[in-house]
């Protein structure tokens, strides 16, 4: 790692798989400069596929899917805070509550997202979900707790595919 | 204790549930669950898994880390 790398400043926006594990192989290959991440969510980096499995079917907690850290990464953590933009001339990230942070590397792991339904006052009707975060996957299981006796799930693909299995699983189980 | 597999990773070789069966379990013929929060007096067992599983798969937090707020 070059020395004016070494000893610089790094955000990270996205802390989750990717940011962390970007993190850790920056201390292991040597970083010893000033590291910051930025999530959106207020956890802790975590596992994503478990939520439509193991949660689903009641048998792990949604916080209980914490990811292990290969190393110490000794990063300050700006969690429950949404970067809104960046700065490329001064070099700033700009977050939602009106902080700055300033870098010399910058690292954008933020994924992607649910596609919520398109009509935002019917997505907030009572017993609606999307199924990408911890909290989501929490209050979706918590509802296949009280056993609806009817679900549809939009999005047949992978994950929706796992949705329906997890609901047929629990009622046969 | 956290751990996680990479399931892109993970070939169903079952390793694990041998080791540690209740931490990991097959579910059906070749998809994996597992608990990524075990507890600790599972640590040895969790560990061998890990050592025998044959593509690597699985990662387990040695521990819990200092930074963490």
């Amino acid at each position: 790692m070059p020395r004016d790398l070494k000893n610089s400043r790094i955000v990270i926006v996205g802390a989750s798989l990717a940011g962390l594990r970007a993190a850790e192989t920056l201390r292991e290959e040597g970083f010893a400069g000033e590291l910051t991440m930025v999530g959106e969510e207020r956890q802790l980096p975590y596992d994503r596929p478990p939520l439509s499995k193991q949660v689903l079917l009641g048998r792990v907690r949604a916080e209980d899917t914490g990811l292990p850290r290969r190393c110490e990464v000794d990063a300050r953590w700006k969690l429950g805070t949404r970067a809104t933009g960046v700065d490329p001339i001064d070099k700033r990230v700009v977050l939602a509550d009106g902080d700055e942070l300033p870098f010399d590397r910058l690292l954008i792991a933020t994924g992607t997202r649910a596609r919520p339904w398109p009509n935002a006052q019917e997505a907030r009707l009572d017993g609606v979900f999307t199924l990408r975060t911890c909290e989501d996957a929490a209050r979706l299981a918590e509802r296949l707790n009280a056993g609806p006796r009817r679900v549809l799930v939009i999005g047949a693909g992978f994950t929706g595919s796992e949705i329906a299995s997890a609901c047929r699983e629990r009622v046969s189980t | 204790m956290k751990i996680v597999v990479d399931l892109n990773r993970c070939q169903g070789y079952a390793q694990c549930a041998f080791l540690a069966p209740n931490v990991f379990e097959m579910h059906g013929e070749e998809a994996l669950l597992y608990t990524p929060l075990a507890p600790e007096h599972e640590r040895e067992r969790v560990r061998r898994a890990a050592a025998a599983c044959p593509v690597q798969a699985i990662l387990v937090e040695e521990r819990a880390a200092p930074d963490a707020p």
